[in-house]
């Protein structure tokens, strides 16, 4: 079946069966799967630790609220200061590795060529 | 004249004046891609900071340290589930929907699907969220009007929103995007001078929250703003702990879920990716505004810190205690910035907080106009609209927005500018958020199940910000993201399943919004 060119427009177009989708290329297919694959490796060490700290605070308390330095506790110091840096670093992180791996790609495609 | 020279008329006619200044020199909008997407002409830096300031709303200026003053670790805890969202949306989102170069998030919903109907239920979505969201910020600018020069609650409603039509009708994205970007740095100024004033004052982070948490008793000087005269009692060690505002582990787990994919979900900021030159532009620029969000959130609870160590040493002038005795969450960024700088610092926050108001507003307005204009009238106009005409339907839909907008604002007097911002998270997340996720990454999503997921997004967010009282007590969220986001999530991935009729030519947006340009 030949593919249809995406339109850009809201006029009713054909359908088709999900179950009978043909295949995505293999270009875009390894694009999707390794864009995914990164920004959900990076989700998944981000909510580790996102899901941590109230975990933290409610099944052991002793430990978030115990003050390490001063008068900030564990708690404090990972909610209010390593979480807006670990926010930056996580989507600093995904464009360098994206951009690596766009140069990768592209060595491929022209390789391909 | 001498009233010109009180830092905050000085610093309010300087803001304001620079408004129309940028205003009137990006006044020419020749074409709808020059009203509603500036373009597309606009690089990383100034992006990013108009991203950052669309995001830092006047209810993270003045509402997260206000928040974090009064009900302490809860308050840098909602604070931190703030800034998850925009990180999110750069690792998911940001790219792929650059790619799709359309004007409007409506627009993602329409082409993807090829489908008018799941269009107008966008629509209805956006300006269901762009109501919840300018409602405060309306409701922030009148208050500061009110306290800081006398004018009536209504007067700050209808001169803000006049403001608005004037600021987003005559300069467009292109006006809307330099002002943002010059706002965001007028707030991030206001708060490091105060944190540096704070710091110079000797409030240093963990000697301040150490005499805080171990404070217990009664807060000198307030009782002469209290209504029966008595003291403020005070207890360092249940404001330094979780609890006061989340009173258990799923209230904190559901908060984080709402507000982070709330950000996916919220039209005005998924818009100003529209604006980027491509798709690399459009990370840099999410990466920039994650860096500047972050620091403005960090600096934020700090501040509320700051605040309740002033407050507690009772011995700020009776003007400041006053405001933060009865000036609810909102005055406590003021009341901090008299107390560090006096009245040229206080200026400078009063011009911050407009600045972030005028931000927000001008994201929302040009993103629901895009919504009237763009997807309901020229979509639907039975004849064929010149690009004037739709640049001149989107300055009228603006002047009908900013009366619908005043009258929200009228309607919310005296309620939590969090709080309602914090709605408009939880429709987002439930509504847009599943449709752009599962959009953009899977191909089994038909028309049927981004409906289904966009209308039990909304009525789940509604009931339960309107209803949630008839449900038990277990399940009565302040945030109710924990139940609404699967509830979105699982109706677009249900209904896609038993409707399975994919668009045919998914396969080829799936080219367009993920191939390397």
């Amino acid at each position: 079946m030949k593919e249809k060119e995406f339109d850009m427009t809201d006029e009713p177009r054909e359908t088709i069966d999900a179950k009978k989708l043909p295949k995505l290329d293999g270009e875009t297919r390894f694009i999707i799967r390794s864009e995914f694959r990164t920004g959900l490796t990076l989700t998944i060490i981000y909510f580790l630790f996102v899901f941590s700290v109230p975990a933290m605070n409610w099944f052991k308390p002793d430990w978030a609220f115990a003050k390490v330095f001063g008068g900030i506790s564990t708690s404090w110091f990972l909610t209010s200061i390593v979480a807006m840096v670990m926010a930056f670093i996580i989507a600093y992180v995904h464009t360098k590795l994206y951009e690596r791996w766009e140069k990768k790609v592209q060595t491929i495609t022209s390789s391909r060529k | 004249m001498q009233v010109l020279l009180d830092p905050k008329y000085l610093f309010t006619i300087i803001l304001l004046g620079t408004i129309v200044y940028i205003t009137y020199l990006s006044k020419r909008n020749e074409n709808s891609s020059d009203f509603f997407v500036g373009g597309r002409v606009f690089g990383w830096f100034t992006n990013g900071s108009a991203i950052a300031g669309d995001y830092l709303s006047a209810a993270t200026f003045l509402g997260l340290a206000g928040l974090t003053f009064s009900i302490g670790y809860d308050g840098a805890f909602y604070t931190f589930s703030f800034s998850i969202g925009l990180t999110l949306l750069a690792l998911f989102v940001a790219g792929p929907l650059r790619r799709l170069g359309a004007y409007t998030v409506a627009d993602f919903v329409a082409y993807r699907f090829h489908s008018k109907r799941a269009r107008i239920i966008a629509v209805i979505v956006v300006l269901a969220i762009s109501g919840f969201y300018a409602a405060p910020q309306l409701l922030g600018a009148a208050s500061i009007l009110s306290m800081f020069f006398g004018t009536s609650y209504e007067f700050g409603i209808i001169f803000t929103s006049i403001v608005m039509i004037f600021y987003v009708g005559v300069g467009g994205m292109k006006g809307t995007t330099l002002n943002q970007a010059l706002e965001l740095w007028i707030r991030l100024g206001a708060f490091i001078i105060m944190v540096a004033a704070a710091i110079y004052g000797g409030f240093h982070y963990d000697k301040i929250l150490a005499t805080i948490s171990e404070f217990s008793g009664t807060i000198i000087n307030t009782g002469a703003f209290t209504e029966d005269g008595k003291d403020l009692v005070f207890n360092g060690e249940t404001w330094y702990k979780s609890g006061s505002f989340n009173p258990n582990f799923w209230h904190s787990i559901s908060m984080v879920i709402g507000l982070a994919l709330g950000t996916i979900g919220l039209p005005h900021i998924l818009l100003r990716f529209y604006t980027n030159p491509n798709a690399k532009a459009a990370r840099k620029s999410a990466v920039m505004s994650i860096g500047i969000a972050s620091l403005f959130f960090g600096l934020a609870v700090y501040l509320g810190v700051v605040g309740r160590a002033i407050f507690l040493e009772g011995n700020a002038s009776p003007e400041v205690m006053k405001n933060l005795v009865t000036g609810g969450d909102n005055m406590v960024v003021p009341s901090i910035a008299t107390a560090l700088g006096g009245q040229w610092l206080l200026g400078l926050v009063i011009a911050g907080a407009f600045a972030a108001i005028f931000s927000n507003l001008s994201g929302l307005f040009i993103a629901s106009s895009g919504a009237i204009a763009h997807d309901l009238y020229a979509k639907f106009s039975k004849k064929e609209l010149t690009e004037k005409q739709r640049v001149r339907a989107a300055k009228w839909a603006i002047i009908l927005l900013g009366v619908f907008y005043a009258v929200l604002g009228l309607l919310v007097k005296g309620a939590s500018i969090g709080h309602l911002v914090a709605l408009a998270f939880t429709v987002g997340a439930s509504t847009f958020a599943p449709i752009f996720i599962l959009g953009i990454w899977w191909r089994g999503i038909t028309e049927k199940g981004a409906i289904a997921g966009l209308v039990m997004g909304l009525l789940s967010s509604l009931f339960m910000i309107f209803f949630s009282s008839v449900l038990p007590e277990a399940l009565q969220f302040r945030v109710p993201g924990i139940i609404t986001v699967p509830i979105g999530f699982l109706a677009v991935y249900i209904v896609s399943k038993l409707d399975g009729k994919v668009p045919a030519d998914v396969n080829s947006f799936m080219r367009k919004v993920h191939a390397k340009e």
